[in-house]
């Protein structure tokens, strides 16, 4: 009677101990089940650690190219063997000018260093944020928390408030708290029935983002003309203003950056949506709010050092998918390098442009991010989501 | 006197196989007026249980509650005699996988890092898959007819790919018990029958417990062992596809008149739609 009707017929097995049924004809077809051959698991590996590979190799490049940007030429050659004697890797080769490795140590080190670190967080904090909000078109600053950071820092400019103990570190102290205060409001605003409901986080962290920016435009509108032009400058992102307690917001991003790299995994089943993601054993809404809590930490640390350095955030993720592949496990480290890369080149053209003058790091980033970016869709020609 | 929560829950454990059990479950969604439940009933190894029953009876919703997405709000669900609520949803994935309704929306990953994702659940804190999780996923898809697309981005495939491409990931977990969505929504009629002789393959060898929401009542007919038929929120009909798909139980749920017969091939019944000319 089965005969009656034929129509195609699949493997009769599937998951568990059915392993049992399975012929050797269909094991040879499916393949990499005893090891040989067409392993997409041993052809990832690869792939991932080649591009991780390229990517570091690329973004300590840039960090040696930016170290030898200044006003003072000194040859990136020069400048690897300055910071690899500090670690006490001597190449032999010593004798070079004292006036020399105070600028490359002093001035130019510190700089890049805080550079490369919030934009690696920047596109840590990016890829997390397009993840836990579905959505292509996020970046670290959409919700609010960084406009916390950015009128803090502005009440703490035109106030002049300083923090007692931390001559300096005023402005970042208060823009921090501001931050904190930001993430609390739109976290407690955008809980529906104990988990965190992606529309309405965006639409709560834009309408926060504008009720912020206004209330800095009426400070702006009556503060002084000197003030508002370094406020500016500071919104667009500023590397400029670096000083010794920079290292404080450098330890919480790296750390920030490291509880995220824990995420990969979890990421991968959210961004196919919170019912699949419970049903690949994530604990959805723990998950989320931790991811939420720790992004909120490290933009609010990153703003406060050094202002907003856009695009950073947004097409970093989009660049790693791009090249390579979409699971979080490659897109965090990947965007880290890329989105550090990015920002200490943007810093380093910005101060090469119109030397001795500097242009503010995060007008460059979108200046020469965005046509590689546009370039590189095209070319691709890669979706970058679908409904 | 109505046996409390606890009673029934006993009782259900006590029962020779049931793996996903509902004892005196309800819910109801805050905004609305709609209840579920409360409902008493399990899906046990080596069955497929159909849910059916009209738009908007709840179907979906007892779905999430048997996959530990929704808690109850009342009574309990029940993995392995155990309060689903209060185990961890990684414990939850290793035994139980969910295909939800609704395709997802995502970033550009390739058909086959979908379906490793099915391991996940087997996986520690940041180690990565295996040659057997590679394996174990490619078997699954070649189950489902999904191996030729294995590196083709699942955003590129069509609708009924993608659907089987789902159903190849909760495959690739390795689940007891295997809840389904409308599965079948987007397939064409060959792979119709290929998911569904597959899945009633898998639970009569291997005691997988199928339950599956399910639209076509003739494919329900065909392929479950049990059929529950809701009607706003509440079980109607809980039995034998012969017992549960009568022309009266139909009329009264579904309020359309309808004719029943059985299939010259397998005995089982067939509904028939009458147009409104011939009533």
């Amino acid at each position: 009677m089965e005969r009656i009707l034929t129509g195609r017929r699949f493997d009769e097995f599937g998951p568990a101990d059915l392993l049992a049924g399975i012929s050797k004809m269909t094991e040879r077809r499916i393949g990499a089940s005893n090891g040989e051959g067409r392993g997409f698991l041993r052809q990832r590996r690869l792939v991932w650690l080649l591009w991780l590979a390229a990517l570091a190799a690329l973004s300590v490049i840039a960090f040696a190219l930016s170290c030898a940007t200044g006003s003072v030429h000194i040859r990136p050659g020069l400048v690897a063997r300055i910071i690899l004697s500090k670690l006490g890797l001597d190449l032999g080769k010593a004798g070079w000018d004292a006036a020399k490795e105070t600028i490359v140590m002093q001035i130019r080190l510190p700089r890049v260093a805080i550079g490369f670190v919030v934009g690696a967080s920047l596109g840590v904090v990016g890829t997390a944020f397009q993840c836990i909000l579905r959505n292509p078109l996020a970046d670290p600053f959409i919700l609010g928390v960084s406009s916390g950071a950015a009128l803090g820092a502005t009440v703490a400019m035109v106030a002049g408030i300083t923090v007692p103990f931390l001559p300096g570190a005023g402005t970042g102290v208060v823009a921090f708290v501001f931050a904190m205060l930001a993430t609390l409001f739109i976290y407690r605003i955008s809980m529906v029935h104990g988990t965190i409901n992606p529309h309405t986080l965006i639409l709560c962290g834009v309408i926060l983002n504008c009720f912020l920016s206004s209330v800095m435009m009426l400070i702006y509108s009556a503060a002084s003309p000197q003030r508002v032009h370094s406020l500016l400058l500071w919104l667009m992102g500023d590397l400029e203003g670096v000083s010794d307690w920079m290292i404080v917001p450098m330890l919480i991003l790296a750390a920030g950056i490291a509880a995220l790299a824990l995420f990969g995994a979890s990421m991968n089943t959210l961004s196919l949506g919170d019912e699949a993601a419970f049903s690949l054993g994530t604990d959805v809404a723990r998950v989320k709010r931790a991811i939420f809590v720790i992004c909120a930490v490290i933009v609010g640390a990153g703003v406060s050092a050094t202002g907003m350095i856009g695009f950073v955030g947004l097409v970093a993720p989009h660049i790693s998918r791009t090249l390579v592949c979409a699971d979080h496990r490659f897109v965090i480290p990947s965007s880290a390098l890329i989105g550090a890369t990015i920002v200490v080149l943007a810093d380093a053209f910005g101060r090469w442009l119109i030397a001795p003058a500097e242009l503010p790091v995060g007008a460059v980033t979108s200046l020469i991010g965005a046509p590689f970016f546009i370039y590189l869709l095209r070319a691709k020609s890669k979706i970058v989501w679908t409904e | 006197m109505q046996p409390t929560a606890a009673e029934e829950s006993q009782r259900l454990e006590t029962h020779a196989t049931p793996i996903v059990s509902c004892a005196r479950a309800a819910f109801s969604y805050p905004s609305s007026g709609f209840v579920l439940g409360p409902a008493t009933f399990s899906v046990r190894a080596g069955e497929v249980l159909g849910i059916v029953g009209p738009n908007g009876s709840g179907k979906t919703t007892l779905l999430r509650l048997l996959s530990g997405f929704l808690e109850p709000k009342a009574g309990q669900v029940l993995l392995d005699g155990q309060p689903i609520a209060s185990l961890p949803p990684k414990t939850i994935a290793k035994s139980l996988a969910f295909v939800a309704h609704q395709l997802p929306s995502t970033f550009p990953y390739r058909a086959i890092e979908i379906v490793l994702m099915g391991r996940m659940p087997h996986l520690a804190l940041l180690r990565a898959e295996k040659e057997h999780d590679e394996a174990v996923a490619r078997r699954a898809m070649a189950a489902t007819d999904t191996l030729h697309l294995a590196e083709r981005y699942f955003n590129e495939l069509s609708g009924g790919e993608r659907q089987r491409v789902m159903i190849a990931m909760a495959l690739a977990q390795e689940p007891r018990v295997l809840l389904l969505d409308e599965p079948t929504s987007h397939l064409d009629i060959s792979h119709v029958t290929a998911i569904f002789d597959l899945l009633s393959s898998l639970s009569h060898n291997k005691r997988l417990a199928v339950a599956a929401v399910l639209h076509d009542l003739n494919l329900a007919s065909e392929y479950c062992d049990r059929l529950l038929l809701l009607s706003s929120g509440q079980i109607k009909a809980l039995g034998k596809p012969r017992d549960v798909l009568s022309a009266r139980n139909i009329q009264q749920v579904f309020e359309t008149t309808v004719t029943i017969t059985p299939s010259p091939i397998t005995g089982s019944p067939l509904v028939f739609v009458l147009p409104k000319k011939h009533r």
